[in-house]
């Protein structure tokens, strides 16, 4: 068995955990069966999202009553207006986009003021090691430097992360979710961010 | 030192592999591992750093998410229909629950007899014996883009590949039942041992009691039949031979060469298109445009050609097109764009 493999059989449930869009197969028919009023297709289209929706929403508000009424509302709009919405290759990233302008904006109403979205952000990172393997390249002291460095992230950065390597959303999304004003800012703010966690590595 | 981790974790294939590797991922990352034996320590240092990375997860109990989707459906009624709001709110959680189930039930009903009545030939008069009912030819077609599973008047399910044809009649006759295939298809044959089920395919015809086996004559010049389970019998007009299937075997028949060949196939490599997994195995260019044309139901232009030969090994499982255009683009070095139907692919 090639080495690669072998490393990849051992099953790391926490990073698994989170349904990648991709594997949801005919996702473009799931949303146009549901747009043309098949009930148990908006079901089954809840059921795959809610858990990923509700975490989502958290990172943007303590307040878990406010976030799963937004998720309601969410749902109740778009089986509402099933006939006005347009078709989507990713439902997952359609609904991540509707909620987070829902959450954001309930919690400003909230508040009787605009808080920057920078400062009320819960994307909390931490680096520890999933098991331990062989060989293991990055030692206990480069641990801690990592989570040093992950801590230093600003929001924005924190939240950039988890779109890339939890959420697996393309730069397109990652742009157009958070405002970006181009492709290659995102990116340059996506390379900056990786480019410092790994220099963590280098450090003796 | 450490240059490369860096280069890695921007690369969006390689994340994407660590965190959720395939056969097809698994054998590129591993070449590109046995190319680059200076940059062992970064790439392993890099797969660490993907895993290693955490985020908080708030979860949402499952007695929450139900009370929710209750929630939605109760208050989506409200406006529209003042009356029945009414009656909805004296309903208890469960009853709008049922009400919800009912309407559920409904759609699936009701596109089991859309499907079942697409085939059925016309209506037969009521007091006509089985003998006098009139036996009517039934044709099944897939477009491009199109899959179907159905079953036959005996109970053998079939799976119809895309743009492929099956025809059968109303009734089997009481020796044989017999039909009539081109594309691909899959079968799952019900018991009967008095009456052998037979597929006919341009010269070859297969015959076999309760079985399951996979034809395909998609390929100009060649004709599959793979055994699942079971035994068949695949007879050849053009060569007048005779081969029994065992399990696990395929034959491919040569048309132009008529020559026969026998060999073995593992796992899902021949059956999965019917589970919606899409297989390359050492495809050149030609093969893998075609089979995405045809799976897809779209067209495909090519400018500029591939620089190498190809030789695509992969298994993209109910992917969308653009993910399976995504991952070859980016093993294959070409550049894509989708407009509706149409593919332009440019090297």
């Amino acid at each position: 068995m090639t080495e690669v493999n072998r490393l990849v059989e051992v099953p790391d449930q926490r990073n698994l955990s989170v349904l990648k869009d991709q594997d949801i197969p005919h996702q473009e028919c799931l949303w146009d069966a549901f747009r043309s009023g098949c009930e148990s297709s908006f079901i089954r289209i809840y059921e795959i999202y809610v858990s990923d929706l509700f975490d989502y929403g958290c990172k943007f508000s303590d307040d878990e009553e406010l976030v799963k009424d937004a998720i309601q509302d969410l749902f109740v709009e778009i089986r509402t207006n099933r006939q006005k919405l347009g078709k989507t290759g990713s439902i997952k990233f359609y609904l991540f986009k509707a909620l987070r302008r829902k959450v954001v904006r309930e919690k400003n109403t909230l508040l009787h003021k605009i808080i920057p979205l920078d400062q009320i952000t819960h994307f909390e990172l931490t680096f520890s090691h999933e098991q331990i393997l062989i060989n293991q390249q990055i030692k206990e002291e480069q641990v801690k430097q990592l989570n040093i460095a992950l801590k230093k992230l600003t929001t924005r950065q924190r939240e950039m992360v988890y779109y890339y390597f939890f959420e697996d959303l393309s730069y397109e999304q990652i742009k157009e979710i958070m405002g970006f004003s181009s492709l290659k800012a995102t990116r340059t703010l996506l390379y900056r961010t990786i480019d410092f966690l790994k220099s963590t590595l280098t450090k003796k | 030192m450490k240059d490369q981790v860096g280069e890695l974790l921007k690369n969006k294939e390689f994340v994407r592999w660590v965190k959720k590797p395939d056969e097809h991922t698994d054998r590129y990352w591993q070449k590109w591992l046995d190319a680059h034996p200076d940059k062992r320590e970064d790439f392993f240092a890099a797969r660490e750093m993907v895993l290693g990375i955490q985020i908080t997860r708030n979860e949402l109990p499952d007695l929450e998410k139900e009370k929710i989707l209750l929630e939605i459906f109760r208050k989506e009624s409200q406006p529209t229909d003042k009356e029945k709001n009414k009656q909805a709110y004296t309903l208890s959680p469960w009853g709008n629950h049922f009400a919800f189930g009912a309407k559920v039930a409904a759609v699936f009903l009701l596109g089991f007899f859309l499907f079942l009545g697409l085939p059925q030939p016309p209506f037969s008069p009521k007091e006509s014996t089985k003998e006098e009912a009139p036996i009517t030819t039934i044709q099944k077609q897939t477009l491009r883009g199109q899959k179907s599973k159905f079953k036959l008047p005996d109970g053998t399910l079939v799976w119809l590949n895309s743009d492929s044809k099956l025809e059968f009649t109303s009734n089997f006759s009481d020796s044989l039942r017999k039909v009539h295939l081109i594309g691909e298809a899959y079968f799952d044959v019900a018991k009967d041992p008095e009456r052998p089920f037979q597929v006919i395919t341009g010269s070859l015809s297969t015959t076999a009691l309760g079985t399951a086996f996979n034809i395909n004559t998609f390929h100009k010049d060649r004709l599959n039949v793979a055994l699942v389970h079971g035994k068949v019998k695949v007879e050849n007009k053009d060569t007048q031979e005779k081969i029994l299937l065992s399990p696990g075997q395929r034959l491919q028949y040569i048309k132009t060469k008529q020559k026969t060949l026998v060999d073995e196939f593992e796992g899902d490599w021949v059956t999965g298109w019917k589970d919606g997994i899409l297989h390359f195995k050492e495809a050149p260019y030609l093969e893998v445009i075609e089979e995405l044309e045809r799976w897809y139901g779209v067209n495909i232009q090519t400018t500029g050609s591939p620089t190498q030969s190809w030789n695509l090994t992969g298994r993209y499982n109910n992917e969308s097109l653009k993910m399976v255009l995504d991952r070859m683009s980016y093993v294959e070095r070409f550049e894509y764009e989708i407009n509706e139907k149409k593919i332009r692919i440019k090297f």
